[in-house]
């Protein structure tokens, strides 16, 4: 009996099944390793926000000692690397520790997708984990731009090609260089561009969390000094260094790529800058419709699974709270009781429980939780279940 | 003596038990009977105690592995209710070891199957349930000694 | 078992002084290079040791999961 049955009969439900079996099976191979509560793949949210952490802090340093402007920011960045104490580091712990988030995103987006935890209400936080990663996409390539050397010089060209395919696009070019060519206006708005969203990365992380009680922010300690260690041995193993100067004559034709934020770039040698944009409106459209076209399982499939958002029986509820502490999605809210009430129940209480429809998962922890019968599963009542336990019993 | 009769509520999302159970019951240990739920924390405690008034040996809750719950927490709360009603029950002179959460993912048949059947061998040691101690009459009817005291029903 | 996990773990914590002092080395020769990749070691073993004393029983389970 399960999550795997009965067997789904479209090709994708059958797909999609032996992909959660797969990303299962992975979780008991970790296991195997890590005792369950230091298992990476049960916190690859918070490992995304250690790295966002990592950012911000190391972002800060660097901020300090940027320049932007177009003769200033090679020659503000190079002084950081080489001239001041551990600042390559610091600029080498950035670059790594923003590819690191990437690749905790996309776990923590896989895991969610494979194991059916965008279902019901649970679609709000895929949707903001969506901006989140696009945010986070953009927020990268503003930061290759911020360097001012040839690659940078070249990824702005091609950036510049891609907006002008949009209906649009060339207002929209003008508005980001700042003018009819490239200025220090321009690396003034392309550092906007990047601390801005930075910032407004935290505004979205608060929509992410925001319907969920006990969000696990921050992973376990063996993996927050694992993290940070890699971030630290590859910036110092592998130094984040820059390419030359950007210069109007120079024309790159061949640059280092960082596949996490670039790849949009690569593809542009065979898809151009038509194929690119469209490729990435298809990719964010079919993201974002994960929780709406994505499901493994039709609604019949899910039996006791979807039983139906809860329903709170006025007449029992005491406002006794404990349903609303448990329910991990915030879905209850307590109200103040109207009065008088029709039962004794009613009268004598203060404080009413309701459920906030759009907000629950059917997952009934809530009539778990209730001392007095004041809430109920409408496809899966009390008598229902006593009904299974005197058959049970009975057998 | 028989094989102890057992009622086990078990979340629907946790151990994938498709070919090992037959209608209602474990074929291999036939009599453990499952009842499926939508999360772990959806059972109430009464309806465990209600199981042992009426007739069960043993009861248990099966959850996802800690951690690893769909919902989240719902295993953590269930193990929570679960140890509170041993404890309460104990004052009743019901055996906490009839009593049991257990936490298993997809793969985990084989472990679950071992651990039921370490339940059902201590369920064996044990002496007569409350159901069958507390009244003369056929186990099957609900012994009302045990359900006097205070619980709504 | 138990052997194994002791002897990875003093062979770890030599590691890190090791590292601890290699670390000061680069400091005061300012190859901050070497002296952050350093860092990164030590911080990587440090994680390797918090995990081998929880295989040996000495650390528990995390509070949120007792």
């Amino acid at each position: 009996m399960s999550v795997t049955s009965p067997e789904p009969r479209t090709g994708y439900g059958r797909l999609m099944t032996g992909v959660l079996r797969g990303t299962l099976k992975l979780d008991v191979l970790v296991n195997r390793i890590y005792p369950s509560d230091f298992n990476p793949l049960y916190y690859t949210g918070g490992l995304a926000n250690l790295f966002l952490f990592v950012l911000v802090l190391s972002g800060i340093f660097l901020f300090f000692y940027y320049e932007a402007s177009l003769g200033g920011a090679f020659a503000s960045v190079q002084y950081l690397t080489e001239r001041v104490p551990y600042g390559g580091i610091v600029r080498g712990i950035h670059r790594y520790a923003a590819d690191g988030f990437i690749i905790a995103v996309l776990l923590h987006l896989l895991r969610n997708w494979f194991t059916d935890r965008y279902l019901f209400s649970r679609d709000n936080p895929w949707i903001s984990g969506m901006f989140l990663l696009v945010f986070g996409g953009v927020i990268g390539f503003t930061g290759y731009q911020l360097v001012w050397d040839d690659r940078a010089q070249a990824l702005t060209a091609m950036f510049l090609a891609m907006l002008r395919v949009l209906p649009g696009g060339e207002p929209l070019a003008r508005v980001f260089v700042g003018g009819a060519g490239i200025s220090d206006g321009t690396l003034v708005r392309i550092l906007f561009l990047h601390i801005g969203p930075a910032s407004a990365l935290y505004v979205l992380l608060w929509w992410h969390y925001t319907r969920l009680r006990h969000p696990k922010i921050w992973p376990p300690a063996v993996w927050v000094l694992f993290c940070v260690g890699v971030v630290f041995l590859l910036a110092g193993v592998i130094p984040a260094l820059s390419g030359r100067p950007a210069a109007p004559a120079a024309q790159p034709t061949a640059f280092p790529l960082d596949v996490f934020f670039l790849w949009p770039f690569w593809l542009m040698n065979w898809l151009g800058a038509p194929g690119v944009v469209v490729l990435l409106g298809l990719l964010t459209v079919a993201g974002f419709a994960i929780p709406y076209l994505g499901r493994r399982e039709r609604p019949q499939e899910m039996d006791v699974r979807h039983a139906g958002v809860a329903q709170v029986i006025d007449g029992n509820c005491t406002g006794c709270e404990l349903c609303y502490f448990d329910c991990p999605y915030n879905a209850i809210v307590m109200v103040p009781s109207p009065a008088p009430g029709l039962s004794r129940a009613a009268a004598n209480r203060t404080l009413l429980a309701v459920v906030v429809e759009s907000r629950c998962v059917e997952c009934g922890i809530c009539i778990g939780a209730c001392p007095f019968e004041a809430l109920e599963l409408p496809k899966f009542l009390e008598r229902d279940v006593k009904t299974r336990v005197l058959e049970a019993v009975r057998a | 003596m028989s094989d102890p009769k057992v009622v086990g509520f078990v979340c629907d999302w946790s151990v994938d038990l498709t070919s090992l159970l037959d209608g209602m019951r474990l074929r291999e240990l036939p009599t453990v009977r499952v009842i499926r739920v939508p999360c772990s924390g959806f059972v109430r405690p009464s309806w465990l105690e209600d199981a042992l008034t009426r007739g069960a040996d043993g009861v248990f809750v099966l959850g996802c592995p800690y951690g690893d719950c769909l919902n989240r927490e719902g295993n953590y709360l269930m193990r929570d209710r679960v140890d509170q009603l041993q404890r309460r029950l104990q004052r009743r002179r019901v055996d906490p070891a009839r009593m049991a959460m257990l936490a298993h993912g997809l793969h985990d048949r084989e472990a679950f199957l071992a651990e039921v059947r370490a339940f059902l061998d201590r369920l064996r040691a044990l002496a007569a349930p409350p159901s069958k101690a507390a009244a003369p009459v056929p186990p099957a009817a609900p012994a009302p000694a045990a359900a006097a005291e205070g619980e709504p029903r | 078992m138990r052997n194994a996990y002791s002897v990875g773990l003093v062979l770890l914590i030599g590691l890190s002084l090791l590292f601890a002092a290699g670390i000061v080395a680069g400091e005061a020769t300012d190859r901050w290079f070497f002296g952050g990749a350093l860092v990164g070691a030590l911080l990587i073993a440090y994680s390797i040791i918090v995990l081998l004393l929880r295989k040996m029983g000495l650390i528990g389970p995390r509070k949120a999961e007792r």
